[in-house]
């Protein structure tokens, strides 16, 4: 079933290039997907398409069971009869008409009747907390309120889809956990329809429903936060989400008790070993990398009890950061993150003893 | 750490003279001498003013009232500057949205053949309008009375609204650069934003863009009208004729038909500045401290508007306008120039070369002339843009207020007023009837063109990049030469290049200021106008030739070091 927003096959080209390479999704009402991946991936260009800004070069998109764009029909509704509000990286405030002018345009656009707009103005001013702004020249706003500025003229005519472009990527990181937090109050309160984009895993996390990670145009996976931090597909996404250690070797087999668990032999310079560990989608005799979370290890510095899924290696550097401490092990196969507790005090140099654990290492197939 | 507590152990005076560092020097003395290189200019005309038979007089003021004419000249100057700066700011705005930001087919060659105009002389254009549209010998009068066009309905080419025609064509480039740079540096998602929230592309245009950018375009408009006040190109090669005198037309007649009346036409001069003023002060009113555009730093591309079927009669406004404003005049003139005699159409049997022969080498002005132009011009250029370069350096705000006001002043003094200024300021000096008085017009009357140029190249350049350089070890000399003159290059040779087109073309000015022997290129123009239009248009085909030289190079140049600054 199409959700509320339904994105199918999107294609579009710059030249030669292409920035968006077959991306289909769907986001059911109410709900924030979150388009993340490194800059040039063409999360942008697959919002603006979204917002009619740009004209893609395959692809149909619709919203509310209505179609925007269908390049086979040759449709394409231009964004001002879209029905949407927009968060512009740039904040994009009008630097020509006061704060209250620039929320008020979208009901002046849609011809809204004039003793209502104050009160709505008003009230979208209310909820990001600026009620008091609205005779101010937009030029004379801070950075962090202009973004509130932008805020409040995207959600005050009520659109079925809100689109968000990078919004928080200009501000200082206080002001960016805030305005999250802000954003995800608003967002869920009024129950819009949003797309929202970035490069900022925090973020993304945060506030997704749904998150799609693209790379080179193309959709890598498309899961809830989750997911894609304990069960990536690929190595892409393993390592964009997150910090991975990922060691190489080739699943041997399945185990016998449990076909979701399978026995990767990791090949190092001098010797190989033998991990247990979640199979993925790995097939036996594939070449793997094991995906390890830096807190997916246990530490111990003599030889423990237990030696199922052992590494053992040298310190090579730490940091001591209060409620936890940051090292990395030289080991046989790779060097290592690990996240040990706060009080964990290994000098560097010093013989450390690793246990991977196997219920949540996975093995990811080479690309 | 000891040097500092030392230091503010000293009385006040010492530690001026400890902050009077060697780039603080050179910046006060030169900004300096140029604030007395525009002011005793100025104060000199206003003595002029006040001045009859070496006294005190107001025989100008009362000449002027009891003059007929003059109340509808300075009317007919309002209109015609008003008309012009209007007419210019349609032309030139229209021409640089279409090409910055829609999708019309060769934008680039479009955009080159656009600002050609810049780098011809006004002067030139209005007479090559007049060989096209003179009753019965002009090309297209001539073209049109074949047809059977009734003559009562043929275009005037010395009417006022001619003259504002043409003077709006021949300044739209100016306006072109200003609105092209501004709707470049615009952040596109201001325009994108307001599609998302509802408005059509034609409500964006009118609500976002052009208002965003109205700053920017104001004050390119009140420079087109500061200069239409001032200039005495198309006043004279068409107004003349017509009947329809302004007050620049007005003023060198004073100053050169006999008998001179030296009072009236200082006080026409002030009359102009006075106007000029006006503008400049209601453009301020306007604008207050606005400044709108907004550069952003994120590089996204921004999307052409897609204008459909709209794109060919955009295309074929810009294709419309090249033709009226560079190929119709420049192949009226070289027809000319290559006729015995002309009589309204190319005729084979009349085809000579004897024009642009006699013109370079039996006129022996004209030798003369290009010779003066070329020392002149490239001296001008170099002294500008060496106090260019030292007052961009202006390091304090002091220093920001003071060049404000040196920039605003040359601009706020019409163009043939300025000559007449100049004339005042020397006419008691050797430098009277030299060519040294012809450079200090143009130095003084164009500096900041060149200022602003490598002010704004000069702002682009880190501080840090000169600090560093100093913490290195490299005193202030060697930091400039090493580290800041190599940064500032591109800017300086495009100002050079510039402010030399800028002189070889200037006329108002020159007009009062040229004697026997010191004639440039424009006054050749002037002295051929009325005696021999063949020989005329040949050597405007020559000295148009050597303007699109320079502006080729100007180009290349511009275009290879990315630093095309608008003038």
């Amino acid at each position: 079933m199409a959700g509320f927003l339904s994105v199918r096959n999107l294609c579009k080209r710059f030249g030669d290039h292409w920035a968006v390479d077959d991306v289909s999704f769907d986001v059911e009402e109410g709900k924030l997907l979150v388009l993340l991946g490194p800059s040039g991936c063409g999360k942008t260009t697959t919002l603006r398409c979204i917002g009619g800004l740009e004209q893609p070069d395959k692809g149909e998109i619709s919203i509310d069971a209505q179609t925007v764009t269908n390049v086979n029909t040759d449709l394409f509704v231009s964004p001002e009869n879209r029905g949407m509000g927009m968060v512009a990286q740039s904040y994009a405030i009008w630097p020509h008409m006061t704060v209250f002018e620039n929320v008020a345009f979208p009901l002046r656009m849609r011809k809204e009747r004039g003793e209502a707009i104050p009160d709505r103005v008003g009230e979208a001013l209310r909820m990001v907390q600026l009620e008091d702004f609205g005779d101010r020249n937009a030029t004379d706003l801070s950075g962090g309120q202009q973004q509130r500025v932008a805020l409040a003229r995207a959600i005050v005519g009520r659109p079925k889809v809100l689109l968000f472009d990078e919004p928080l990527s200009n501000l200082d990181a206080n002001l960016r956990e805030r305005m999250r937090y802000l954003l995800k109050d608003i967002q869920r309160e009024i129950g819009i329809t949003a797309v929202y984009v970035t490069h900022d895993q925090d973020e993304a996390m945060g506030l997704g429903d749904k998150l799609v990670v693209m790379n080179e145009g193309k959709i890598e996976q498309t899961d809830n936060a989750r997911a894609l931090y304990s069960e990536p597909v690929t190595q892409f996404v393993a390592e964009f989400i997150g910090v991975a250690n990922l060691l190489k070797g080739r699943l041997r087999e399945l185990s016998q008790d449990d076909d979701a668990v399978g026995l990767v032999k990791l090949e190092g310079s001098s010797e190989s070993a033998t991990i247990q560990c979640r199979a993925g989608r790995a097939q036996p005799g594939n070449q793997v990398s094991v995906l390890v979370r830096p807190e997916w290890i246990e530490l111990h510095s003599e030889p423990p009890k237990d030696s199922i899924n052992v590494i053992t290696g040298s310190v090579t550097s730490s940091q001591y950061l209060g409620d936890r401490t940051e090292l990395i092990v030289n080991t046989e196969f790779n060097e290592i993150r690990v996240t040990g507790s706060g009080d964990a005090d290994y000098g560097d140099g010093s013989d450390v003893f690793l246990t991977l654990d196997g219920k949540k290492c996975i093995a990811l197939p080479e690309d | 750490m000891k040097t500092v507590l030392a230091i503010a152990n000293w009385p006040i005076s010492l530690r001026l003279l400890n902050r009077l560092t060697p780039e603080r020097s050179v910046f006060w003395v030169t900004a300096f001498l140029m604030a007395v290189a525009i002011i005793y200019p100025a104060s000199m005309s206003i003595m002029a003013a006040f001045t009859e038979d070496n006294a005190f007089s107001l025989g100008g003021f009362e000449r002027i009232l009891e003059h007929e004419t003059i109340g509808r000249e300075i009317i007919r100057t309002l209109v015609f500057a008003g008309g012009s700066m209007l007419g210019a700011s349609v032309i030139g705005i229209s021409l640089a949205w279409v090409n910055a930001r829609t999708d019309i087919p060769g934008r680039r060659t479009l955009e080159a053949l656009c600002i050609i105009p810049l780098f011809m002389s006004a002067f030139v254009g209005a007479i090559a309008w007049r060989l096209l549209l003179v009753p019965r010998a002009g090309m297209v009068t001539r073209f049109l009375t074949d047809q059977g066009w009734p003559l009562e309905m043929m275009p005037d080419v010395y009417s006022l609204t001619s003259m504002i025609l043409i003077q709006s064509i021949f300044y739209s480039p100016f306006m072109y650069l200003y609105a092209v740079a501004s709707f470049r540096q615009m952040d596109p998602s201001l325009e994108e934003v307001a599609r998302i929230h509802g408005a059509g592309q034609w409500q964006t245009l009118w609500r976002v863009t052009l208002a965003v950018n109205g700053p920017a375009l104001l004050s390119g408009m009140v420079l087109v009208f500061v200069f239409s006040v001032g200039t005495l190109e198309i006043p004279m090669a068409l107004g003349i004729t017509g009947g329809n005198y302004v007050l620049s037309t007005r003023i060198w007649q004073l100053m050169n038909n006999l008998p001179q009346d030296i009072p009236m036409a200082a006080v026409l001069g002030l009359i102009s500045i006075l106007i000029a003023a006006t503008g400049i002060w209601l453009q301020r009113r306007i604008l207050g401290d606005r400044k709108f555009t907004t550069v952003t730093g994120k590089g996204y591309r921004a999307r052409r508007i897609t204008l459909g079927k709209w794109k060919w009669v955009a295309f074929g406004f810009s294709f419309t306008y090249v033709i009226v404003a560079v190929v119709a005049p420049v192949i009226v003139l070289v027809l000319v120039g290559l006729q015995k005699y002309w009589g309204g159409a190319f005729s084979f049997d009349l085809f000579t070369l004897d024009n642009f022969y006699s013109v370079m080498f039996e006129y022996d002005v004209t030798s003369r002339a290009i010779v003066n132009s070329l020392v002149a011009c490239s001296a001008a250029a170099t002294i500008c843009v060496a106090i260019a370069t030292v007052l961009s350096q202006t390091g304090s705000r002091g220093g920001e207020a003071l060049m404000g006001l040196l920039v605003l002043l040359p601009i706020a003094i019409p163009g043939a007023v300025f000559g007449m200024m100049v004339l005042f300021a020397f006419v008691k000096t050797p430098m009277y009837n030299t060519l040294y008085i012809i450079i200090f017009a143009y130095v003084i009357g164009y500096f900041y063109l060149a200022y602003r140029t490598i002010y704004s190249v000069r702002l682009s350049i880190h501080g840090e990049l000169e600090q560093s350089a100093r913490i290195h070890g490299a005193n202030w000399w060697k930091s400039t030469y090493k580290i800041l003159l190599p940064l500032l290059k591109p800017g300086i040779v495009s100002a050079w290049l510039m402010s030399f087109v800028i002189f070889v073309r200037e006329f108002s000015s020159v007009m009062f200021l040229y004697t026997h022997g010191t004639e440039v290129m424009s006054v050749v123009f002037y002295l051929l106008m009325e005696r021999h239009s063949a020989r005329l248009a040949a050597f405007m085909v020559v000295q148009t030739a050597l303007l699109l030289l320079i502006m080729v190079i100007y180009q290349r140049f511009t275009s290879r070091s990315s630093s095309g600054v608008a003038m």
